[in-house]
């Protein structure tokens, strides 16, 4: 049936063809692609922060483990999930996490789906990740999902922690259609967060957390 | 969806009586215009922006039949099973045998206009499977069993007394409440579980790539991200015609579909689908089914007057600035789609003879037109339908008109295209209306809604003629 269907679509599509010439617009670029590296940076965090995340400067390992002690403060986390990065090692998260009584897991070391699953919805987990890429045009996170990086730590949590390094900073989303994410081996889904989960939906009074997180931290390293 | 276009004129009534729903279109269509405006000068040239976005559209419809050639070869590449559906019930037979096929106990679905079109949670409904819609405005509708009243806030003008009573009803609220903050806790609380142990998800699609195969989808709550990660099964329904052909063209359109209906520059939450999970791949689906919707398009697409309708990109510029709309509100639309693209999707998919008070009801005023992103002339297209309404045209489903509409309009023609007639007609009417006073005005039809102010004796034309 589907075949059929798609052939007579396709057909009546291309037989009534093409009935205008192309139109062409130029368009000036955006002011980011004239913009240099600092220059980005200020603009990124101008834009993440509008949207509704926290900024923190990371200069060194004792800075996020404060960072990090404040965010727990005063909440019933137990875990933090992260993606497979060495960074986190580097930063010596696990040390932190040991100190503060939490359980540091990367998403790829569960055994299964369901333990994963039920891990990353419990109230007691924060998700931690690292991103592929920032945009500088509207402070948004580029990750690419796979094998490494699972999708529903940044989204099923109530506090999402993102790390960035400043020269993960590019000035607009065509920058990053040359990367590698968007390659037919590359990942199964890539996302774009700009700010936490929101809506307005209920008398037009705007509201964070409605389905993702709440707190969308960003801590900015070089 | 149950269609009520016919009850247009007596639900617009009503909605011009509601007073609550009044007050947030006085408040909420302003503030979404204005913002609108906000997020468009952040572009150097706005103007420019809103005109490549135009072409990108123009261009990708005009070879629609290419693109999505182009795209299905992609898309199956990459791993996602490609099933194109003549009408709503093929659309909904696949899901529903989806749904058996994979013993799937309940559905959750992201908001879209193509389901709300096809009737889907009806067919699931019909066949026993539970529907659950995620998206915080559409799971009060659900639950109150309401349409939609506007694309972005479809509950957006229900009293919080009235969320709290459905709520503490059918969706597991413990403690009354009418903080509109706790009132969507409690939904993300009860939605959450169904997220936990969803096997399906469905969701709409706002753009697909033609040269790599992505699916793309907008939003801002997160709910789609959990339809396209925690299940086993991920179904994104398209109309054909929401294709663009490169990813350079998609990111244009990004920028332009959440300035025009937002504000925002991007929304909280853009995926782009690259196929099924991988193997190895903890979350994500392990079957990624695209349904490429026709239902009438092809149709719609093989006339030059109407082709230009599958530009739309859904974002809700022209219906928040349409005055009719800011009046009533979606209800009196009677179907899928409202505002101004309601004028034009409804008589295409139900037939003018259904729905001619929809295109009856627009002062042609052109606001939308002027906002549109996607270079739709909407007040072009609704004279064109008024008129094959009035000539029967039978494609369209025309009504035809009266004998006594056809007399009149043989007249005026004739009168028209006489000068001499036209000033002796015009004259005589003149004297005629002079003559019938307030209460004989009274009893013309035309003028139940209308003021006909006093005639002065003579024509402005007779008075600015040289002696």
């Amino acid at each position: 049936m589907s075949q059929n269907t798609r052939d007579r679509i396709l057909n009546r599509l291309k037989k009534a063809g093409t009935m205008t010439p192309d139109m062409h617009v130029e368009l000036p670029p955006l002011p980011h692609a004239m913009m240099d590296s600092d220059e980005l940076v200020q603009s990124f965090i101008l834009n993440v922060t509008a949207a509704g995340a926290e900024v923190h400067h990371v200069e060194q390992g004792q800075d996020m483990s404060n960072i990090l002690t404040e965010i727990i403060k005063d909440t019933e986390l137990t875990r933090f999930i992260v993606n497979d990065d060495t960074v986190f090692k580097h930063l010596e998260l696990d040390i932190w996490a040991a100190k503060q009584g939490l359980a540091l897991i990367r998403a790829s070391e569960f055994n299964d789906r369901r333990s994963y699953t039920d891990a990353v919805f419990d109230v007691g987990t924060a998700g931690f990740t690292t991103v592929d890429y920032a945009v500088a045009e509207s402070g948004t996170l580029v990750i690419g999902h796979h094998q490494g990086h699972a999708r529903l730590i940044s989204l099923a949590p109530m506090i999402h922690i993102v790390l960035v390094r400043t020269d993960q900073i590019v000035p607009v989303y065509d920058d990053v259609i040359a990367q590698g994410l968007f390659n037919d081996e590359g990942p199964s889904q890539v996302t774009w967060i700009t700010g936490p989960s929101m809506t307005a939906d209920i008398q037009a009074t705007p509201f964070k957390g409605m389905h993702g997180p709440k707190r969308l931290v960003v801590l900015l390293r070089k | 969806m149950d269609v009520n276009t016919e009850k247009f004129k007596t639900e617009a009534l009503k909605a011009l009586n509601d007073s609550t729903s009044r007050s947030f279109l006085d408040f909420f269509l302003p503030v979404l215009s204005m913002v609108r405006d906000l997020g468009l000068s952040s572009f150097p040239d706005p103007v420019a922006a809103v005109e490549k976005a135009r072409a990108i559209r123009h261009n990708a419809v005009s070879r629609l039949g290419d693109l999505l050639e182009t795209f299905e070869k992609n898309a199956i590449k990459l791993g996602t099973k490609v099933y194109w559906a003549r009408d709503a019930e093929d659309a909904n037979a696949y899901i529903m045998d989806l749904i058996r096929t994979n013993k799937v106990p309940y559905v959750t679905k992201g908001k879209s206009m193509i389901s709300e079109e096809i009737g889907l949670n009806a067919a699931l409904e019909k066949n026993g499977v539970p529907v659950f819609e995620t998206d915080l405005g559409e799971f009060i509708i659900q639950l109150l069993e309401k349409p939609p009243f506007h694309i972005i806030g479809p509950a957006i003008n229900i009293p919080p007394q009235d969320i709290c009573d459905v709520f503490m009803a059918k969706a597991g609220m413990k403690n009354p409440t009418t903080n509109p903050v706790e009132l969507g806790y409690a939904a993300r609380l009860f939605l959450r579980d169904k997220f936990k142990h969803m096997r399906m998800g469905i969701t709409g699609v706002n753009m697909v790539v033609a040269e790599n195969g992505t699916i793309i989808n907008v939003e801002n709550e997160g709910n789609i991200r959990f339809n396209k990660s925690a299940p086993d099964i991920q179904v994104s329904v398209m109309s054909l015609e929401k294709i663009v052909p490169t990813m350079e063209d998609a990111f244009h359109m990004l920028r332009m579909l959440c300035r025009n209906g937002t504000g925002q520059k991007l929304s909280a939450y853009v995926t782009m689908d690259r196929g099924p999970k991988k193997d190895n791949d903890i979350d994500g689906p392990r079957e990624l089914h695209l349904v490429i919707l026709d239902n009438g398009r092809s149709r719609i697409y093989e006339n030059p007057r109407t082709r230009e309708v599958l530009q739309c990109i859904r974002c809700g510029a022209c219906i928040n600035i349409c005055p009719v709309f800011r009046h009533i509100g979606g209800y009196p639309y009677g179907w899928a789609y409202t505002g101004p693209i309601g004028k034009l999707l409804n008589p295409l998919f139900l037939g003018l003879d259904r729905t001619s008070d929809l295109f009856g009801a627009c002062t042609l005023c052109g606001a939308c037109k002027k906002v549109c992103p996607a270079g739709i002339d909407h007040p072009e297209m609704i004279l064109y339908f008024r008129e094959m309404n009035m000539a029967g045209n039978r494609m369209l489903k025309g009504k035809g008109s009266r004998l006594s509409q056809k007399i009149i309009a043989t007249c005026a023609a004739m009168a028209a295209s006489h000068p001499g007639i036209w000033h002796r007609g015009t004259a005589c009417g003149r004297a005629m209306i002079r003559r019938l006073g307030p209460v004989g005005q009274a009893l013309l039809s035309w003028t139940r809604h209308r003021d006909l102010p006093p005639l002065p004796e003579t024509s402005f034309r007779d008075r600015v003629k040289p002696d």
